[in-house]
């Protein structure tokens, strides 16, 4: 794990909002966002000196106000340096907010991964263990969830072409290797300067027109998403590892003991890959929970393409649930102020282990489950792929994926034009390699021994 | 039954044994006690295979091997007879020294070596059993039959002369002993090829793991009864043939560098001769298969023991493949070249570099006569594929220690590995980290950036090989950091540290940096032309300018400036900007490779990790947080799982 460097990245949640954040941490985050600043705007210098508050400062790029929150450490959420950029809340804005501090700070700052922050607050003591692994979890089911949009591209144009790139350069950089580690072998010349040449510019080229269109729709489809709803007690958690087949979550009797929104990529049958996510505090209103989890669950549900209502067979029935066929009542006020026609509502009642069918089960749409004896959940697998399956892509979620991808091919890009400015075989390999591991971060690593196998395989080399 | 006592046991006298035992003596300081069990004394310190060492890598490992204080350079100075540098043409990162050697001198100067080491005893026998108490290796049971052993003075003497064959130093002595135990705080094992093995000359098959010794079958046993997960590998040997039968002057001259370039950073004046290079310098020749040979080697196919299926190990190595492997996999080439190099000043025997083989004696002899030169060679010995036991080496940490048993560490094909350079590289690892447990200290993992070590044991520990393990200079990805000449710079000041490092070897190293120092200010204040601004330094850093050009400047304006210091100044300059680069990147994961994952964290009390991760910690069993992230089927987020459950786990260690 990279600590040294400040990490960036928008904070707030994707699309448009009358309110976006960018937030970076790190030992120089105070320099790093001060030189993102309009030169001579007002809280430059407070942002610069690390002062602890809200300033009120324009930004360089594009030339807006914006408010400038600095939390110096260790008495900071990571225990280091914290400035949050308060903007207009489009993503646009925000992403070049990110790509100007980045670019400003040379080798001083780069993108965060999932839930770095977190591990930062944990890593400096700023957040108990027990919180962290909770945060964790969720983090991890959330790269998770990215691995498996990204897998759910991989029919897409852009994710071929990069995956073709990345082989085309592990080629070029085993013929290479081949000229540097095997020469004392008889009369091979791995590769002339002139094919090499040819070969690079032929991947940069190729490389180049992509991440001109980066952007694009295509690039914004991703992998379909339901939202589990249902209240305290009703078993989500378990149905969601049930679903998953993992145990991301942590599930537990406590009443609420899920307290973020929790993403898990599962496989469906058909070959679908979907994200569900487990979204806490839609009935909890009444018990003061915090507004702002309210919020994501409504974003969440927002987000969705089908929606998962679950009701535990032992609850005790509400009036509401008569009319309303097994809605949970908060769930559904939610779905009602969002006003989602779109998504496909699937009704379950989970704990069925403990309650009989009832006499009049074949009334009842919804399909019982049970996480502790699997009852129910093939078919509740299947149904969902079935709703999931007509869902058309949603464009506009993906936009962050989008330009972090961008960034890396780009950043690819450089590094095959750097190959092409020295002549020393060592010293196009290191770029080459560099080249290699960026698009590996976008379609998969290529680790040095498959180049070495590659070589293998084309070559007779040893004595 | 009789008990013994040592601090460390190495239990083989190989190229890993020999350097475990070293490290351990060092490092043990005054009053230690290292034992080196070996079944033959006289074959201590012998190249079974090419009379050569180093090469592309491997030499770079055999520089650090040496800036960390091991005698594998100091034997091949001593014995070297054809040094040459590898891969001139290219930069200086990925430029590799070699040196075929007089094989009987090289042996005889590490027996020599362990000689004058009084903290170790060589002991000739076998080892019968491991004694395990407490889930930890305290010692091993010596069967009856065990000799002492004794350095033969006159040997000594006599191998110091540059012209004649060099004899065996190490004697057995006195009578056959009485079975005992051997006890000590921890036991390396180097079995090499030994481990039950077999091998094969066509349809022939001999147990053993070299021509006229035996095999070890006891150990693999006693392994797989302390839970290990065995394998099987294979390698092979080619024929050797007599010198006088081969038509030499015919044949093309394959000769080395002038001057010799020595790999030991000691003084020429502490080695043994007090001179380098330490013999009179040979060439080899070079020859080459025909269409004609490749045509009777694919009839006699079926009678290769890789392809009848005679073989148990599924592959062989890839880079280093038999003449028969050649010969299918490369179908469309009619030739390959064969290097024929001496293997000795003194001895007639030739080894033919290319054509290792385990076809029948009979094939083998049409192979060596239809090569130019060779029409009427006598083949001395046959070529032999030899097969034999390893652990996985998942089941060690970097630092040689086997994870199921405390105090028992591997080192060398054991593990998987192929070259005597990787295995001496495993010995000293391992023989350093046992001492320093039996001492008491921490233990010591080298990094990736710090050394070709660092990768290969890193390497290692992270991924499965599917053959023997040989070191490429494209395995490691900080290679511009890992030169052969900055190899004392990287890793003497470790050496120092550690008690590897005698006051010879600090004195010349400091003594060099200083003259490195004063090359470097002397390039920022010499002018080449006083009427323009250029520095010597500016000049320096242009890949185009050559460095003879520079040394003489600085020679001219008064400097003391050897040639090989300045190309070394020199390539530090060109090689700057990329340097810069890759040590922000090992700056950026140092936090990892010092965070260490607790020995006794359970995978399933990881919350939130996923299966796939879960099998994966369980079965590498990863160290440190670094060595975790490097497996295949560890994500980035699975790295912060592991890293959170490994700090609540300290927090839960009982203190002090």
């Amino acid at each position: 794990m990279d600590t040294a460097r400040t990490i960036v990245a928008v904070a707030s949640p994707p699309g448009h909002a009358a309110r976006g954040i960018v937030r970076m941490s790190g030992r120089d985050a105070c320099a790093h966002a001060a030189s993102a600043l309009e030169a001579g705007s007002p809280g430059r210098e407070d942002v610069a000196l690390r002062r602890r508050g809200v300033h009120a400062v324009r930004l360089a790029d594009p030339p807006i106000p914006s408010l400038a929150l600095v939390m110096p450490g260790p008495a900071s959420a990571t225990g280091e340096d914290c400035v949050e950029l308060h903007a207009v809340g489009n993503p646009m804005v925000l992403e070049r907010i990110v790509a100007a501090v980045i670019a400003r700070s040379a080798d001083g700052a780069r993108r965060a991964q999932p839930g770095e922050f977190s591990a930062r607050a944990v890593l400096h003591g700023r957040m108990p263990v027990a919180d962290a692994e909770r945060v964790a979890a969720s983090i991890a089911a959330e790269t998770d969830a990215e691995l498996a949009a990204a897998r759910s591209l991989r029919g897409a144009r852009h994710e071929r072409s990069i995956a073709a790139a990345a082989d085309e350069v592990a080629a070029v950089l085993a013929l290479v290797e081949a000229g540097i580690d095997f020469t004392d072998e008889e009369d091979v010349v791995a590769i002339t300067r002139t094919d090499l040449e040819l070969r690079i510019r032929a991947v940069a080229a190729s490389l180049k027109a992509l991440a001109g269109s980066a952007g694009g729709a295509e690039c914004a489809r991703r992998a379909p998403r339901a939202v589990l709803v249902g209240g305290p007690n009703a078993g989500k958690s378990s149905l969601l590892n049930a679903l998953a087949g993992t145990e991301r979550t942590v599930a537990s009797p406590e009443r609420g003991t899920t307290r973020d929104a929790i993403e898990v990529a599962v496989a469906l049958p058909g070959g679908i890959e979907a994200v569900i996510v487990d979204a806490p505090g839609l009935d909890e209103a009444a018990e003061g929970i915090d507004l702002a989890m309210q919020r994501r669950a409504a974003d969440a549900i927002a987000r969705a393409d089908a929606i998962i209502a679950a009701v535990a067979s032992d609850a005790a029935p509400r009036p509401d649930d008569h009319g309303r066929a097994g809605t949970p009542t908060g769930a559904a006020h939610a779905i009602d102020a969002t006003g989602l026609a779109h998504a496909t509502v699937l009704r379950v009642r989970t704990k069925c282990d403990l309650a009989p069918e009832s006499r009049n089960a074949r009334s009842d749409p919804a399909i019982r489950t049970s996480a502790l004896t699997g009852e129910g959940i093939d078919r509740l697998r299947t149904e969902l792929a079935r709703v999931l399956a007509s869902t058309a892509p949603r464009a506009g979620h993906e936009a962050s994926l989008g330009t972090a991808r961008a960034a890396l091919v780009e950043e690819a890009v450089t590094a095959l034009d750097d190959a092409l400015a020295v002549d020393q075989a060592e010293l196009v390999a290191a770029s080459l390699r560099t080249a290699l591991d960026r698009l590996g971060e976008v379609s998969g690593a290529i680790p040095p021994d498959e180049v070495l196998g590659r070589l293998f395989a084309g070559f007779c080399i040893g004595k | 039954m009789g008990m013994l006592r040592a601090d460390v046991i190495v239990i083989g006298g190989g190229h890993a044994g020999v350097e475990a035992a070293w490290a351990a003596a060092s490092a043990m300081g005054e009053g230690g006690r290292v034992v080196l069990v070996t079944m033959d004394p006289a074959k201590v310190g012998a190249m079974s295979c090419n009379p050569a060492i180093g090469g592309l890598a491997k030499g770079q490992m055999v520089r650090e091997i040496d800036a960390l204080g091991g005698i594998m350079g100091r034997a091949t100075d001593h014995a070297g007879i054809l040094f040459k540098v590898l891969n001139t043409s290219k930069g200086a990162a990925v430029r590799g020294p070699r040196a075929q050697c007089d094989k009987y001198h090289y042996a005889a100067e590490v027996q020599r070596l362990l000689a004058t080491q009084p903290r170790i005893t060589v002991i000739a026998g076998t080892v019968d059993d491991l004694l395990v108490e407490q889930g930890a290796c305290v010692g091993v049971r010596l069967p009856a039959g065990w000799r002492r052993v004794h350095a033969s003075a006159d040997a000594v003497a006599s191998n110091l002369r540059a012209d004649a064959m060099a004899r065996a130093v190490l004697v057995p002595e006195g009578e056959p002993q009485e079975a005992c135990g051997l006890r000590a705080g921890a036991v390396v094992l180097t079995t090499g090829t030994f481990m039950r093995a077999l091998m094969h000359t066509g349809e022939e098959r001999t147990p053993g793991g070299r021509v006229g010794e035996g095999s070890a079958v006891g150990i693999s046993g006693m392994l797989r009864g302390l839970g290990f997960e065995l394998g099987r590998l294979k390698t092979g040997t080619p024929p050797r043939l007599r010198r006088q039968t081969i038509d030499w002057d015919a044949l093309a001259p394959q000769v080395g560098d002038d001057p010799p370039q020595p790999f030991s950073d000691l003084p020429a004046a502490s080695l043994a001769r007090g001179a380098f290079p330490g013999l009179p310098q040979v060439d080899c020749r070079l020859t080459e298969t025909t269409g004609a040979i490749h045509e009777l080697i694919r009839a006699n196919l079926h009678r290769a023991p890789m392809y009848s299926g005679q073989i148990e190990a599924s592959s062989g190595p890839r880079y280093c493949p038999s003449l028969e492997d050649k010969v299918v996999r490369f179908a469309d080439r009619d030739s390959h070249h064969v290097f024929l190099e001496p293997e000795s000043l003194f001895s007639d025997e030739v080894y033919c570099n290319g054509i290792s083989t385990s076809l029948p004696a009979e094939v083998q002899a049409g192979i060596v006569r239809g090569m130019r030169g060779c029409e009427r060679a006598e083949v001395l010995r046959w070529g032999y594929a030899v097969e034999y036991d390893m652990v996985w080496p998942h089941q060690i940490d970097a630092t040689g220690e086997t994870k199921a048993v405390a105090g028992l560490y591997l080192a060398g094909q054991i593990n998987g590995t192929s070259g005597y350079e990787e295995a001496a590289a495993q010995g000293l690892v391992a023989g350093l980290n046992a001492a320093r447990r039996v001492r008491g200290q921490q233990p010591v993992r080298i990094g990736r950036e710090q050394a070709y070590i660092g990768v290969m044991m890193d390497d290692l520990v992270t991924r499965t090989p599917r053959e023997p393990y040989r070191m490429f200079t494209s395995r490691a990805e900080h290679r511009l950091l890992l030169r052969s000449d900055n190899a004392d710079e990287r890793l003497t000041p470790v050496a120092r540290e550690l008690g590897l490092a005698c006051e010879v070897r600090l004195r010349a190293f400091s003594e060099r940096m200083q003259a490195l120092d004063s090359i470097r200010a002397a390039l920022l204040a010499v002018r080449p032309d006083p009427r323009a601004a250029e520095r010597l330094h500016d000049r320096a850093r242009r890949p185009d300018v050559p460095v003879a050009e520079i040394a003489a400047a600085l020679r001219a304006a008064g400097a003391h400036a050897p040639d090989a210091l300045v190309d070394r100044v020199v390539t530090d300059l060109r090689y700057e900007g990329y340097v810069a680069r890759q040590r922000a990147e090992v700056r950026r994961h140092a936090e990892g490779e010092r965070s260490p994952i607790p020995a006794a964290l359970d995978p399933d009390a990881i919350v939130g990790l996923r299966a796939e991760a879960r099998e994966t910690l369980r079965k590498f069993r990863p160290a440190t947080l670094g060595q975790a992230g490097r497996l295949a089927g560890i994500s980035p987020a699975d790295v912060s799982l592991i890293a959170i459950a490994a700090k609540r786990a300290r927090a839960a260690e009982p203190r002090g």
